[in-house]
């Protein structure tokens, strides 16, 4: 504010308190003692306006201040005898304390701080001024100090309504009144460090003050005499509630003799932030510095300024027009932008000295961060070797407890085994501490452990070229090396893997050429060729021709990431032979990550040959079964038939089409049991040959088998089905049935043949020898008595005799004939047809024998000229002679037409004698 | 007294060779018969003292004809001729009710008294 405007204003201050000071003394009905005290608090506040105007221009309170105090001088007009001046007087009255609510709640700005301030202020300037503008209105003597002043305004109203007004309005400012009181203490309390501080005398002043108005207004009501004091303590206090105003405003002023304390601080050591704090009377005081390569505010710990500044301001402090740093302060302070400037500039190369400070402090932060967590060993070195810093890594890798112990120690005797350390001391002396080198090295820590570590060194020059410090680095390779050995083990292993497999294994590329390192003994084994000759050919020249197509597409198929599938092709071998090899193409990754194809297979030439032999010897069954006379039936296991050979259609009738499929026809009825548990045997593993049954053919008739029936097994043994192989047996047994009955024929022949010897010898001979005892007999006794009769018995007992001889001679003859014995067959058949009765009532005139030795057999031959009509088969005499015929293994033939003769012929073949 | 015999066999020479050779001894042969039935019936008629009986007939055996006369009582003494071994016949001889057995190579008058004495 210029000077001529405060001169201006303490000049209308003056005026009007002179003003006042005039009216009051003219004014017949106030009391000078109260007017004097009156002015007091007019000139306070005026000159602490102007004095707050002056030294703070940009604060308003100097302004409110001062209008107060105006305003106080005019509201003296209510001195004025004159009625309409009295009026004027009342109204500005009120308006005083409008203003001094404004005040109150602007300070310590100046400005009210928010939008309800603003309304209080307002409703506040209102309410007085409608206040007292309605007490006029009501009240024709308003003043009860004077009861000549009139209120020109006054309209007559009745006792009632002006106690009614009255009331209202008192009742309104009270609950004004409280109101700010509460909004004011409400500040007070909310607020912090400084700002309490500026706030706390002038609120209590001003709450001071109010108090003492309102009780004021409440004993007024009562009793006007009893409310004069209170009216004396409030001119007083409100007389000294600038002071406070001014002294809040001012307050830095006495803090302004700081910044030479600043300096004192700085020089005593104290941190710059702490010195500003005490200096500032901030205690939460904060000190950023602008870094240009972080393009913010670091703290002096180099930390970035957190983003929360809540409740606190941030001043800039700018250095020729660059950011320089940054205050975060009480709010309060920001009032004193010539205090901070000052301090700024008292401690600026204070603050350069800490930007820079911080700048190097974060740049070490981030080496040493970067030191300690890289996982690699770092050493600084003295040039004569000696260990001057280690990082964390180097610490760890010592197996030293305490990093103190290895400082100083020679960089050979911490990390380098015992057998090493003078070849490295020596090579560090001559070398390594002027050029960078790398060195692998395994040495035992302290704590015992084997590491393995990569070391390289590098000198560190000063600006002469001398060698500072020579900066070691190692790299832990202990893992690395151990990798390696699992790696080469795995290699062996699985080399080892695929050279024991009888399997052919080749690695080719996406032309299928046979990349290195990729054939194993198998293949080498299989086809001949070895690693080293089949380096680089094509594989496809292993393959047949034709197969070449196919082998292409394979290997491309997995190359392109489709499904293998397995193969059979034929692969020529070194010396020429063909083996067929079951192969199968997979995509693989080689070491050095290139796309290969693993192809890997299996000779089985020689399964293919099993395959073949199965394949003809199932042709060969095939065949025989179709060309077995036997009838072949194979039954599933749910009694269908899966197989009906030729010979089946042939011995049953039924063809193959009309029973495959489905169950047999050819069993009779009335055998299901028997069936069923000649079906269980078999199925059971029994193995069962020459049953003999029956079975039906095609055209009902019953035919005799010979059965036998065995399962058929699969690869795991279990039953499968279970084959019937059928021989009609019809034939055979019938003539089995012929050779019994024929035996039995012979023996029964034999039978009646001795029965009839027997009844031969009973009846002829042995009843001759019989008698011819008896007569002997007689002989004996009637030979002394009657010789004649004797004699004569004995004759006849000799007739007896010969009969009886003859007899015997005949029945010998016809056991066995002497004559064939004595002469042979010819004389015996001749004596034979001798002898033989021919009957005449058969009319067989003539009979002609015949025998003869024919092809190796016997013929005879029989013939009569008879009537003929013989039949062998009705005669038991021929019956039988063909069974005598027959059991020589002969034939006889007998030919009898009617009318026609009787031919009988047999054939018996002739054995050679035996061997004698 | 001389006992009178009836004979009965299939076989001719020995009914006449066994009637020589009994007449000869003092027995009186009332009748002959060459089978079962004819000799049953001799056997009714001509009661004879002694029947000289055939196991061996045509149409029965000597049993059957000794059962025969037994059912009619009043039998004369059976004697059994055979040109077979009495052994043949086992106890079929005693069980009959016979006097016994003679083989015919061994008939004459004093066997056969001996046996129906």
């Amino acid at each position: 504010m210029s000077g001529r405007a405060l001169v201006l204003g303490a000049a209308v201050g003056l005026a009007l308190a002179a003003g006042a000071t005039l009216l009051v003394l003219t004014s017949s009905h106030e009391d000078n003692k109260a007017a004097t005290l009156a002015l007091p608090a007019g000139l306070s506040f005026v000159a602490s306006g102007l004095v707050a105007m002056w030294r703070r221009p940009q604060n308003r309170t100097g302004l409110l201040l001062a209008g107060v105090g105006y305003l106080w001088f005019l509201s003296a007009l209510a001195e004025s005898d004159d009625d309409w001046i009295f009026t004027v007087g009342i109204a500005v009255n009120s308006v005083v304390f409008g203003a001094f609510v404004h005040l109150l709640l602007a300070f310590p700005w100046g400005r009210l701080p928010g939008r309800r301030d603003v309304w209080l202020v307002v409703s506040s300037y209102a309410l007085v001024l409608s206040g007292s503008l309605a007490l006029l209105l009501v009240d024709e003597s308003p003043d009860s100090g004077c009861a000549t002043c009139r209120s020109t305004i006054a309209v007559g109203v009745d006792d009632t309504a002006r106690t009614i007004v009255r009331g209202v309005v008192t009742v309104l400012a009270l609950a004004f009144l409280i109101t700010i009181l509460v909004v004011v203490a409400r500040r007070f309390l909310r607020s912090t460090g400084a700002l309490r501080r500026a706030l706390g005398p002038v609120l209590g002043s001003g709450i001071l003050v109010m108090l003492v108005l309102a009780l004021q207004v409440v004993v007024e009501t009562f009793s006007e005499e009893a409310a004069r004091p209170f009216g004396y303590v409030f001119l007083v206090a409100f007389a000294l509630v600038p002071l406070t105003f001014l002294a809040g405003v001012l307050r830095s002023r006495l803090a302004r003799a700081g910044s030479s304390d600043l300096l004192l601080e700085l020089a005593r050591g104290t941190p710059l932030r702490d010195a500003l704090a005490r200096v500032l009377r901030d205690p939460s005081l904060e000190l950023a510095y602008w870094l240009p390569d972080a393009d913010g505010y670091v703290t002096a710990d180099g930390k970035p300024l957190p983003e929360e500044t809540a409740g606190r301001h941030m001043t800039l402090v700018e250095h020729a027009g660059r950011p320089t740093a940054a205050l975060l302060h009480d709010p309060m302070l920001s009032e004193e932008r010539e205090l901070v400037d000052a301090l700024a500039a008292a401690s600026g190369l204070w603050l350069d000295n800490e930007r820079l400070q911080a700048k190097l402090r974060a740049q070490f932060e981030f080496l040493e961060t970067t030191v300690n967590t890289a996982p690699s060993l770092l050493i600084s070195l003295a040039p004569d070797g000696r260990i001057a810093h280690l990082n964390a890594a180097s610490e760890r890798a010592s197996g030293y407890d305490d990093p103190e112990e290895i400082r100083g120690q020679y960089l050979w005797d911490v990390f380098i085994s015992p057998e090493e350390r003078a070849r490295v001391e020596e090579a560090f002396r001559s070398r390594l501490a002027h050029a960078p080198g790398t060195y692998e090295n395994t040495f035992v820590n302290r704590r015992g452990e084997e590491l393995v570590i990569a070391w390289s060194t590098a000198p560190l020059r000063d600006q002469a070229g001398n060698v500072r410090y020579v900066i070691c680095g190692g790299l832990d390779v202990t893992e690395r090396k151990q990798r390696e050995l699992e790696l080469a083990r795995e290699r062996d292993f699985l080399r080892k893997v695929a050279d024991t497999t009888p399997s052919l294994l080749v690695v080719v590329n996406d032309e299928a050429i046979v990349v290195g390192n990729s054939v194993n003994k198998g293949f080498a084994q299989t086809i001949g060729w070895s690693e080293q000759e089949m380096l680089g050919r094509s594989l496809l020249d292993l393959f047949r021709p034709a197969d070449t197509y196919f082998a292409r597409l394979g290997i491309a198929s997995a190359f392109n990431g489709v499904e293998p599938a397995e193969r059979v092709s034929h692969w020529r071998t070194r010396d020429g032979q063909e083996r067929a090899i079951a192969w199968m193409a997979t995509p693989i990754v080689d070491v050095t990550g290139a796309e290969l194809v693993l192809v890997c297979g299996v000779d089985v030439t020689e399964r293919e040959r099993r395959e073949a032999d199965l394949r003809s010897s199932e042709e060969r069954l095939r065949a025989a079964i179709q060309a077995s006379p036997v009838a072949i039936v194979e039954y599933a296991l749910d009694d269908r038939i899966t197989r009906w050979n030729p010979a089946a259609e042939q011995i049953f009738g039924w063809s193959a089409e009309e029973v495959v499929g489905g169950f047999g026809k050819h069993q009779p009825p009335g055998r299901a049991s028997e069936l069923r548990e000649l079906f269980r045997r078999v199925r059971a593993g029994e193995v069962y040959m020459g049953i003999e049954s029956k079975r039906i053919r095609k055209d009902g008739a019953t035919i005799d088998v010979e059965i036998s029936a065995a399962p058929i097994r699969g690869a795991g043994g279990e039953v499968l089905s279970h084959m019937a192989l059928f021989a009609d047996i019809t034939e055979r047994k019938r003539q089995e049935d012929e050779v019994r009955a024929s035996r039995a024929r012979i023996v029964q022949a034999g039978d009646d043949a001795r029965r009839r010897l027997e009844r031969n010898l009973h009846d002829g001979a042995q009843q001759r020898l019989v008698a011819l005892s008896l007569s002997l007999r007689l002989a004996q006794s009637k030979v002394v008595s009657d010789p004649e009769a004797a004699e004569q018995v004995l004759e006849a007992a000799r007739d007896e005799l010969a009969a009886a001889l003859d007899e015997l001679r005949e029945l010998a003859r016809g056991i066995h004939p002497a004559v064939l014995t004595d002469r042979g067959l010819a004389a015996a058949v001749e004596a034979l047809t001798l002898r033989s009765p021919v009957p005449s009532t058969r009319g067989r005139q003539n009979v002609n024998v015949r025998v003869s030795r024919e092809n190796g057999s016997a013929l005879v031959q029989v013939a009569d000229d008879g009537v003929g009509g013989a039949d062998a088969a009705q005669g038991s005499g021929l019956r039988g002679l063909a069974d005598r015929v027959e059991s020589l293994a002969g034939t006889l033939a007998v030919e009898s037409p009617a009318g026609g003769g009787t031919r009988v012929s047999a054939e018996i073949p002739l054995h050679d004698p035996p061997p004698a | 007294m001389p006992r009178t015999v009836v004979i009965v066999d299939d076989h001719p020479s020995f009914r006449a060779s066994a009637r020589a050779i009994l007449e000869a001894e003092g027995f009186e042969i009332v009748g002959e018969a060459e089978d079962g039935q004819s000799g049953i019936a001799a056997a009714r008629a001509l009661r004879p003292d002694i029947l000289l009986l055939d196991v061996q007939l045509p149409d029965m055996d000597g049993f059957a004809v000794c059962r025969q006369l037994d059912l009619n009582g009043n039998t004369p003494a059976i004697v059994f001729v055979s040109s077979r071994d009495v052994d043949d016949y086992g106890g079929l001889i005693q069980q009959s009710g016979a006097c016994g057995f003679i083989p015919k190579a061994e008939l004459s008058g004093g066997s056969l008294a001996d046996l129906v004495a």
